[in-house]
């Protein structure tokens, strides 16, 4: 296979994994997005270590084009759920653990 | 674990839903569980209190339902240079006329004079008995018996004291009398002025016509003419008081008393003479006691009166309850106690008959607390005490206002008594509570660790989601740059 075959292939499984990451994050499924997540990051990561020889044909780049506008785009909407969830977790937690504080004091 | 804080807020979101649901369902028992546990324990502390103040009132009760209590005399002599009495309760109350015509004397003796204390006499046993003179006459100048019998008193041994090489001085024959308790006399040595003035005293410590000395001497001759002392033969010594009873008569009767301190003479009466002459001797019931034990069960109660209302206070204007506000227990001690007040006490005696605290001026309140009028207990004191010991007690305890009372308080503070099984009740309650909110604690606490570890797992990947969104905008620049060459 060819650097330029291996660099396409990898955005090939790189913008489907985006887009069930999602889907994971709009179901609220965590522990699944988490898990994507992983996989998202070492295709990457992967990505990051091709050297390509020759310059990608035509085909190539409108195809390449595609994708990352799918990922990236992707990318931002997953960007948007996780954001303001986290602030809430944070949020929360921190009045859960300063109401267990409170009960510590004068509860127990 | 660091929580990223500065991420913006937003809302309606389910994990934020799922979280609040979390933190109401979840802390808000907690909270009502503590409130609770605070409840019952201003509760414990209120018992405690009032488990005290029924113990007073229950001593107060006590005092009042002992039948001696009325009985209190108090003993007044009329001429206080005759004699002062105290009573005991056994004393009756009554009036009687002391005539003393002769005080009890100890007797004493005086040796001839010696020269010196301090030079040897003789030696020898000394033997000391005690009895009583009869017959014959007293030479008052000589101080000498002739033709008298001498009986010794067989209650009362005899007793010795040896004479020798370490005390055979006059000043060694007095330390040695004086350090032996048993011989019952007392030594010292008067100076006369004469030629030979020390004169060896002795002083019998009881007084008493039967307290009279019979000296015995075996040994030096001249140990024996300074103390052998015989009543009814040789008489070394000078008679210088005489031993004497007291004498007296009690509403005419005659009455002898070895002792100054007569005791019994009038029942429960210990008369104390001090001089010859006429006296009155009155006694009468000890009213200010009982006054003062009313008075103090008054004030117990109105206490108790008070530490209730405290406890069981609704404060309309700010909602709140006091600790035992409708508290069962303590409103059942109240009824009860309320209840024996006021049921009338048997009548019984001659006098007229007292059945409720209301005649003798004892009285409830509109507040629910008790009021004296003192007039009013004063004269009953004073013209019916027998009545009011009715009232109060019995011998039986189990009838009168001090004893029932002390029996229902005793009931209620008792290790069986409806205090203890109330608080029993509340430290098991305190007990289940405390498990309970042990165990809530412990299901927050791995709820909060479930999120916790949520949260730096969604940290962590939007941390990596920034390095890979940097590197794919990068080739989607790239990209553009290519194409639009």
């Amino acid at each position: 296979m060819t650097p330029q075959h291996e660099l396409m292939e990898c955005y090939e499984k790189i913008a489907p994994l985006t887009g069930r990451m999602l889907e994971s994050a709009r179901a609220g499924d965590w522990d699944g997005l988490v898990q994507l997540g992983l996989q998202f990051r070492s295709w990457v990561e992967r990505l990051k270590g091709i050297e390509l020889a020759e310059p990608l044909e035509p085909l190539q780049l409108v195809r390449k084009h595609s994708l990352l506008s799918r990922i990236l785009a992707d990318d931002a909407k997953i960007r948007d759920i996780l954001t303001p969830e986290l602030a809430q977790l944070s949020s929360l937690l921190g009045n859960m653990h300063r109401q267990q504080h409170l009960n510590h004091a004068y509860g127990q | 674990m660091t929580l990223v804080t500065n991420l913006g807020a937003a809302s309606g979101l389910p994990l934020a839903t799922l979280l609040s649901s979390i933190t109401v369902s979840e802390n808000q028992p907690l909270t009502a569980m503590s409130n609770q546990q605070s409840a019952y324990n201003a509760k414990l502390s209120a018992y405690g209190t009032i488990q005290n103040a029924l113990s007073t009132l229950q001593a107060a009760a006590a005092q009042l339902g002992n039948p001696a209590l009325f009985q209190n005399v108090t003993a007044t002599a009329g001429t206080a240079s005759v004699l002062s009495a105290t009573a005991t309760t056994a004393a009756g109350i009554g009036n009687y006329a002391i005539n003393v015509s002769q005080l009890a004397q100890a007797q004493s003796l005086a040796t001839a004079g010696l020269a010196s204390t301090t030079a040897a006499v003789g030696s020898g046993t000394v033997t000391l008995q005690f009895g009583s003179i009869s017959g014959g006459t007293l030479d008052p100048a000589s101080g000498k018996y002739s033709g008298a019998t001498f009986t010794a008193d067989s209650t009362r041994a005899a007793a010795s004291i040896t004479i020798d090489s370490s005390n055979n001085t006059m000043a060694g024959i007095r330390d040695a009398i004086n350090k032996n308790k048993a011989l019952g006399v007392t030594a010292s040595i008067v100076n006369d002025g004469s030629n030979t003035p020390n004169r060896l005293v002795l002083t019998s410590t009881q007084t008493g016509a039967t307290s009279t000395m019979k000296i015995s001497v075996s040994g030096d001759a001249a140990l024996s003419n300074l103390l052998s002392n015989d009543p009814a033969g040789t008489q070394n010594l000078q008679q210088t008081v005489e031993g004497k009873n007291a004498q007296m008569t009690v509403n005419g009767i005659a009455v002898t008393s070895a002792s100054n301190t007569v005791k019994e003479a009038v029942q429960g009466v210990t008369m104390t003479l001090t001089g010859t002459g006429a006296s009155s001797l009155s006694l009468q019931s000890n009213t200010a006691t009982v006054q003062a034990a009313i008075s103090n069960f008054v004030t117990t109660y109105n206490s108790l009166q008070t530490l209730t209302k405290q406890y069981t206070a609704f404060n309309t204007a700010a909602q709140t309850q006091a600790p035992l506000t409708g508290d069962a227990t303590l409103r059942n001690i109240q009824t009860r106690i309320r209840d024996t007040m006021n049921t009338p006490q048997p009548a019984s005696g001659s006098g007229a008959s007292l059945t409720m605290l209301a005649q003798i001026g004892v009285t409830f309140q509109a507040d629910g607390t008790m009021a004296i009028d003192s007039t009013k207990l004063t004269g009953a004191l004073t013209t019916n005490l027998s009545g009011v010991q009715n009232l109060f007690s019995s011998t039986s305890g189990t009838t009168g206002f001090g004893s029932t009372m002390s029996t229902l308080l005793t009931g209620f503070t008792a290790s069986n008594g409806p205090l203890k099984s109330a608080t029993d009740g509340l430290n098991s309650s305190l007990k289940t509570l405390a498990t309970q909110m042990t165990s809530t604690q412990s299901l927050i606490s791995t709820t909060i660790a479930r999120y916790t570890k949520q949260f730096t797992d969604l940290d962590t990947l939007i941390a990596g989601m920034n390095q890979t969104s940097s590197y794919l905008t990068q080739q989607f620049a790239a990209l553009n740059d290519t194409s639009s060459k």
